[in-house]
């Protein structure tokens, strides 16, 4: 099988400081891989190279998306291509509602995911006091009118009470299986996982992959009992 | 403030250089040039201090049942207009109205001597209940030169929502808004100020003067390259009321020079005042949050200032 993107020997820079050391990670289309680690681990430092953040330095390493050269796409480039990204952190937008955005996602992808939100949310200004649940739902209608090949969550249930969480947990697992979406998803939550069932779960520590597996339950489980630590000496790797 | 019941848009006044080129016959009000009005009128003489040479005299007496608009151009090389208008809005009345001062044709290529300039007075007196919603938009051309001297009567109850738009800046600007807040008036001043080439002095000053008046003066500036901006924004409390400045500006270019001063005098301890200002520059994050989602970097650039002078 093709994959939909291939990580391969990445070092990344933040600063001066070499945060990624040679990271190596594929996606098959349609698949699901979670993406684990302590703070400090370097995930969001991942995503703000997938997203093409000229703060983060490539050192080495590739990026290939659908075949091409992720890192020399400009971000606009590269969320025309397929890949979106969930917010974790989505920043407020003075004097722009979000139905202005997303009419113009609509334009430039061509999108025709339904929404259906309030108006009192598609004409609020963009991300101001938007509550947990609100800004995932404005991100999940944003990315899935982006009509993505491969979607970036960054954090997915921080914010969120429960009743949220499932809403929007139901929501997106729908529409992945729906248009065949893979999905690169960074989590803390084992039970964000039980609901999304990645086929694949990859730990990182200290700025490298220590672990890829396919029996998520035992690497949940290992880390549970015993820290992300213990995932280097994981015999299920890979 | 919602626009009730307003299904037209009527033109009240259209001046070219100083050619008078429409004037309207409103029934219920009184549309009529200045130096009539000093003439007919003279209750207006208190406001118009010396007999105007031009401008409009607007006097709404009935709600009218259209939205007004005032037009006012330059187009002759060496033209100085000198404008002093007077609009009275009756008690409990609605009006909303539109002024567009712009420039006709450009004098990039004319010679120093035949420049235009645009000076305008005006007096706007709100009695008591009435409500007034104002835009009042700015295109001017690069070479002219521009001055604007409003001051605004909100007597009680009264309400005002004021937008003062520059969208092409003259060569220099002076802009002075003085507004004047009656017991349990209101006020949303709102200055929006795209500025490039230019040289603009903005300064508004809002005077509580009745308790229970209420003021808020917003100010949005973009600095792009050969700006020179100072805008001075200012609150005096004489009574037990409220108001707030919120003062904000964005450098696109490193040469632009922006100063902004907020203000707040306090002269009875009822009263509060606060005040938010920043200048910064064009934040990154956003730039990034809206290329991730498709926009190229122009085109994000250009939703976040459409944004900030909508606001």
């Amino acid at each position: 099988m093709t994959e939909i993107l291939e990580i391969k020997d990445l070092q990344v820079l933040a600063g001066d400081k070499l945060i990624l050391k040679n990271i190596s990670l594929k996606i098959n289309p349609g698949e699901s891989l979670a993406l684990m680690g302590a703070n400090g681990a370097g995930k969001s430092t991942l995503v703000r190279a997938l997203l093409g953040d000229e703060d983060y330095k490539i050192k080495s390493g590739q990026i290939t998306f659908l075949g091409k050269n992720l890192l020399s796409l400009k971000a606009e480039e590269r969320a025309k291509l397929g890949l979106a990204f969930v917010w974790q952190q989505p920043p407020v937008i003075k004097g722009v509602e979000l139905f202005t955005l997303l009419n113009l996602i609509q334009e430039i992808h061509d999108g025709d995911y339904d929404y259906q939100l309030a108006d009192a949310l598609l004409f609020r200004e963009l991300n101001n006091n938007f509550s947990g649940g609100e800004k995932k739902i404005a991100e999940l209608v944003q990315v899935l009118n982006q009509n993505p090949r491969l979607l970036v969550i960054d954090e997915l249930d921080s914010g969120l009470d429960i009743e949220n969480k499932k809403i929007v947990l139901t929501a997106l697992k729908k529409e992945l299986k729906k248009r065949k979406i893979a999905l690169l998803i960074i989590t803390h939550s084992g039970a964000v996982l039980e609901e999304i069932k990645p086929q694949k779960i990859a730990i990182l520590r200290q700025g490298k992959v220590i672990c890829q597996s396919r029996d998520i339950k035992k690497v949940l489980n290992t880390i549970k009992q015993y820290g992300y630590q213990k995932c280097e000496n994981c015999q299920n790797r890979l | 403030m919602a626009i009730k019941n307003v299904k037209t848009v009527k033109t009240a006044y259209k001046l070219l250089d100083h050619h008078l080129e429409e004037i309207l016959s409103l029934s219920g009000s009184v549309v009529m040039s200045s130096a009539e009005a000093w003439d007919k009128y003279i209750w207006t003489r208190k406001y118009f201090i010396n007999k105007p040479k031009e401008g409009y005299f607007i006097w709404i007496k009935e709600q009218p049942d259209c939205s007004l608009l005032s037009c006012i151009a330059l187009d002759k090389p060496g033209t100085k207009q000198e404008l002093n208008n007077l609009i009275v809005i009756e008690a409990g009345l609605y009006v909303d109205l539109t002024g567009t001062c712009e420039s006709t044709g450009f004098l990039s290529e004319l010679k120093l001597a035949n420049k235009r300039h645009h000076q305008s007075r005006g007096k706007l007196v709100l009695r008591k209940g009435s409500s007034l919603y104002y835009q009042h938009l700015h295109n001017w051309d690069k070479q002219d030169q521009v001055s604007t001297d409003y001051q605004f009567f909100l007597e009680e109850g009264a309400s005002l929502e004021y937008t003062y738009k520059i969208e092409t800046a003259a060569a220099s600007m002076n802009l002075l808004a003085q507004m004047h807040l009656a017991k349990g008036a209101r006020s949303d001043l709102k200055i929006l100020a795209d500025c490039q080439q230019t040289n603009i002095n903005l300064t508004d000053i809002a005077y509580l003067e009745g308790a229970g008046a209420n003021a808020i003066s917003t100010l949005r500036i973009v600095g792009r390259k050969g700006a020179q901006v100072q805008a001075r924004s200012k609150i005096i409390a004489q009574a037990a009321a409220k108001g707030h400045l919120d003062c904000a500006a964005l450098m696109l270019d490193k040469k632009a020079k922006l100063g902004l001063i907020p203000e707040l005098m306090v002269e009875n301890p009822d009263a509060q005042l606060t005040h938010e200002a920043f200048i910064g520059k064009l934040s990154a994050e956003q730039i990034l949050y809206l290329r991730s989602r498709g926009l190229t970097a122009k085109e994000a650039e250009d939703l976040i200032l459409r944004g900030f002078l909508s606001e």
